[in-house]
């Protein structure tokens, strides 16, 4: 988990974060995932509540649950798409599959999963992926609360009121 | 006996290396690999995986077992949003350009040109010798351009715009054959014919659904939205047919 500790507060990119207070803004807030759902897991199929970026390959179908995991569907008739279950992936918003290999980001690292069967996945490697994308919210030009890294490892970034968020992107 | 089954073996590496074989019914091993949204920050190739972040690029080889290893890294300008994988070549749709990377060399990317446009939100596809990149700075950037680019991309080198149409709001987009697919947000999906790119031909307005990307597969659409992933008969691009939703829960 210390590898996972935010380097540092803000980034030393235009335009700066202000020295000074900016009051109450609307801004991202970090989400902070527990143990449980860090976990690397292939579970029952779950209702879709934030639908992120989709992909096809053979006859699967497989939606991104944002900061959450991939659902998996058998999609062999498009008329009626059947879920298989939930690939519980903290952090993840991104995927691509070669030869039954999913490629998947897992909070900070980049997995590469044996998915010939989902209901036994093997995990084939993981790297660490320095700069990945959760550990800031994406480029709006917002205020952000900073991550602290005391309070867990951020899986997700929600849109919130903030008193005085000290960075900026 | 014996020689036989190491030749059979022996063929089998061969093929599996080589990733062209036939599968048992009939297609090719191609269909491996599978298909993303235009939004997509990885690509995967027969031999790598390409992940753009914020303001790199990061190559990684598939060893024999699919496992990853990086092998490499190439700097880039923040704003990186989406990459394209096509032949031996990578499109790389950032905030403010379309930029071109020959992989040949697949673990050495070669930057080849970089096609600037109005700093916007903006996923590229390519088709042949045509590049489409939507624009859209609706809820992305202080601006009013949203459209369509279609670009030359015959020579990589010298990218040359051919024509720009008029759209609301521009998510994400797939090309195939003639009919170009441009998710719109609050303004649904919008079907155009690019067979004539010059001449680009507004097929339809789908409003019914709030779409941000957009796989064409097979002759189905897969459609993502508010109200969920919704899959469509494409057939008929005049009156396409929804067969399916899967449901964002209430």
């Amino acid at each position: 988990m210390a590898a996972l500790i935010f380097a540092s507060g803000c980034y030393p990119e235009p335009p700066f974060a202000p020295d000074f207070p900016v009051g109450e803004v609307e801004g991202y807030k970090p989400i902070y995932g527990t143990d449980d759902q860090v976990n690397l897991a292939f579970v029952g199929a779950r209702p879709l509540v934030h639908p992120g970026k989709i992909y096809v390959v053979s006859t699967y179908l497989l939606i991104n649950e944002k900061y959450q995991g991939i659902h998996v569907f058998d999609n062999s008739d498009p008329s009626h798409p059947r879920a298989l279950g939930f690939l519980q992936l903290a952090g993840n918003t991104e995927m691509a599959v070669r030869n039954n290999v999913l490629y998947a980001d897992h909070l900070t690292d980049l997995v590469a999963l044996d998915v010939s069967d989902w209901n036994n996945i093997h995990e084939l490697s993981r790297l660490k992926q320095e700069h990945w994308a959760q550990q800031v919210p994406p480029r709006e030009g917002r205020y952000f609360e900073c991550p602290d890294s005391n309070q867990g490892i951020v899986i997700g970034w929600e849109m919130t009121t903030l008193n005085n968020p000290k960075c900026f992107r | 006996m014996k020689t036989r089954i190491l030749f059979i073996v022996a063929m089998a590496v061969v093929c599996l290396a080589a990733f062209s074989c036939q599968d048992s019914d009939g297609t090719t091993t191609d269909g491996l690999t599978g298909k993303g949204g235009s939004l997509a920050r990885f690509a995967v190739t027969a031999t790598h995986l390409y992940a753009v972040e914020d303001d790199a690029l990061k190559v990684y080889q598939l060893m024999g077992n699919g496992a990853l290893e990086k092998i490499n890294e190439v700097q880039l300008s923040p704003g990186v949003e989406t990459i394209f994988v096509r032949e031996h070549w990578l499109y790389l749709g950032t905030v403010d350009a379309m930029i071109t990377y020959d992989i040949a060399t697949p673990a050495s990317p070669l930057f080849v040109s970089s096609y600037s446009h109005f700093v916007s939100c903006d996923p590229v596809v390519v088709q042949d010798t045509l590049a489409f990149v939507t624009l859209r700075t609706y809820s992305c950037r202080p601006a009013s351009v949203n459209h369509l680019e279609i670009i030359n991309i015959k020579d990589p080198q010298q990218p040359i715009m051919l024509t720009s149409y008029s759209l609301n709001s521009p998510y994400g987009l797939a090309v195939d054959g003639d009919l170009l697919f441009v998710c719109e947000g609050e303004s649904g999906l919008t079907v155009l014919n690019v067979k004539d790119p010059m001449n680009v031909k507004l097929v339809k307005r789908y409003a019914e659904d709030n779409a941000y990307d957009v796989i064409p597969n097979d002759g189905t659409l897969i459609l993502t939205g508010k109200d969920g992933v919704a899959q469509y008969d494409y057939t008929d691009p005049d009156a396409i047919k929804k067969l399916s939703l899967i449901p964002v829960a209430p």
